[in-house]
């Protein structure tokens, strides 16, 4: 039987398979890691947060997700950068504006966007690292083998779950409007009128869904019990316990620090 | 009105999804598009209307070619009803979602408002013009996406798996304006699992099997070869199944079986 090719149908999950030491780490351990990475980006200054891009892109292009990084980090720093560049290059006066005909420039405004957008680039690389290399099936056992609620679990991981059906349904949203006449090639104005078109479906669509699922889930028994039972539960080392307890007492200090000082 | 011809298509060169598939259709036809699942019938159908371009070959409707054509043109020459209208709807009232299919058309006011109207009726809507689509119930909602498309008038109507949701009276309804539809002289496309209701409609129907057409033929024979409905994964009509067991001429709906019947015993 011939079936559908993946780029129809396509995986919306960012998950790359793979096997590189990343992929194998614990769900859990990646978790604790991204936590402390965002705590630690707010501490650092423009040369380190620079440093963890470099480094969590790298280890994203040894584990296989290269492409997938390039691709996500054009798209939303791009437009972010040339925003923040706007806002703070040049439309916020400073003392050392320059005015140049008709357009003003603040080099510390730029300086400062620049710290911005090194930061957003940093937390943005560390999530895709995370997400790239760790399937939400995993991240759902890793929570429900160390005890966490069956609820918070499905919270946590929910947003990765239902990327793939979201994504399937927006093409499909877009697929039944082009076929009723709307126009997605036209000028802007056309683009933005169509809008309303698209969205609409899509979040009454993603709101009667929530109630669906809800549904399902309770006849499912999924609340049923206050933890379950994993049988193949993602491997957890001993050294990686001992680093997510370290990590996770010095998230709340570091975010002491940045408080206190 | 339609043709397919040699259309081959692929997502990646590894798992082609349709092979050469050729076969012409004019208007005043309803052609059963048939199949198992992944069969390539969902692919087919957004090549017919032009949301997918052909890896190879060609798809003409109305003259013109889908691979020129984006999609919002070609929707002017066939209209497309998808198996689930909450899809499509966006508008806060039945009657402007009846309408957005003629305001995407050159026509005047009134020329839309006649149109709407009649639309509405044709699909037992008029007394909910003015409520809220997704206040209604399923079956209704699949009316409001059929009027939405018959108000463009399009030469040519898609159709997937518009039965599925429909109590008795429904299907009944849709029957009605499909077959009113071939009387105008469009060419009809079914996409449609229930060959009950395939062999009530239909005067053609197109088998795919693992990408390939397997079979272009009329009710009466498809149901009648029993290799053909194999590889297309179907079941005959149980009229049929029954005329066959009493040994009577192939009967598709009850009144030809009653009609063989009565022959035979009169």
């Amino acid at each position: 039987m011939i079936t559908q090719g993946s780029s129809q149908t396509g995986t919306a999950l960012l998950y790359v398979p793979g096997n590189s030491f990343i992929h194998r780490m614990n769900p859990l351990t990646k978790l604790v890691g991204l936590l402390w990475l965002a705590a630690t980006t707010f501490m650092l200054p423009p040369g380190g947060m620079a440093t963890i891009f470099v480094a969590t892109f790298l280890f994203g292009v040894l584990a296989g997700a290269g492409k997938a990084f390039i691709k996500r980090l054009i798209l939303t720093l791009g437009p972010f950068a040339i925003f923040l560049f706007v806002i703070h290059g040049v439309l916020i006066e400073r003392h050392d504006t320059i005015q140049h005909e008709w357009i003003s420039f603040s080099p510390e405004g730029a300086q400062y966007m620049l710290k911005i957008l090194v930061r957003v680039a940093a937390l943005l690389a560390a999530s895709m690292l995370f997400v790239t290399t760790t399937h939400p099936a995993n991240l759902l056992k890793a929570l429900d083998s160390h005890g966490v609620p069956p609820g918070i679990a499905y919270l946590i991981a929910s947003p990765l779950l239902l990327l793939e059906p979201f994504s399937a349904r927006a093409r499909a949203i877009r697929d039944a409007q082009q076929a009723r006449g709307l126009d997605l090639t036209g000028s802007w104005k056309a683009r933005v009128k169509a809008f309303p078109a698209l969205l609409i479906p899509l979040v009454t669509l993603a709101l009667s869904d929530l109630d669906h699922r809800a549904t399902v889930l309770d006849g499912r028994a999924f609340r049923a019990r206050p933890f379950r039972v994993v049988l193949d539960a993602p491997v957890d080392r001993p050294y990686e316990r001992w680093l997510r307890r370290a990590l996770l007492i010095a998230i709340p200090l570091q975010i002491g620090v940045l408080l206190w000082l | 009105m339609l043709t397919v011809d040699q259309v081959a298509f692929h997502y990646s060169a590894a798992t082609p999804v349709l092979r050469e598939v050729s076969f012409r259709s004019e208007g005043g036809e309803i052609l059963a598009l048939v199949g198992r699942n992944g069969a390539g019938k969902s692919t087919l159908l957004r090549l017919l209307n032009g949301l997918r371009k052909p890896t190879q070959g060609a798809v003409v409707i109305a003259g013109k070619n889908t691979r020129d054509t984006p999609p919002h043109i070609i929707s002017h020459s066939i209209g497309t009803v998808f198996q689930t209208p909450e899809q499509q709807i966006f508008n806060a009232t039945v009657r402007d979602e009846v309408a957005f299919g003629p305001n995407n058309l050159p026509l005047t006011p009134q020329q839309r408002e006649e149109r709407v109207v009649r639309a509405l009726a044709r699909t037992r809507l008029t007394d909910f013009a003015g409520k809220h689509p997704l206040d209604l119930d399923q079956a209704q909602r699949r009316f409001v996406a059929l009027a939405s498309v018959l108000a463009s008038q399009p030469p040519a109507l898609l159709l997937d798996e518009p039965q599925r949701g429909l109590d008795q009276r429904g299907k009944n309804l849709l029957e009605e304006i499909i077959r009113e539809e071939q009387a105008a002289g469009r060419c009809i496309i079914i996409v449609c699992h229930d060959m009950e209701f395939v062999a009530r409609l239909a005067s053609r129907i197109i088998a795919l099997s693992e990408g390939r057409l397997s079979a272009d033929m009329a009710p009466v024979d498809f149901f009648s070869d029993a290799p053909a409905m194999a590889a297309a994964s179907v079941e005959p009509p149980d009229t049929l199944r029954l005329s066959a067991a009493l040994g009577l001429p192939a009967s598709l709906t009850p009144s030809s079986f009653a009609d063989h019947w009565l022959a035979r015993h009169n």
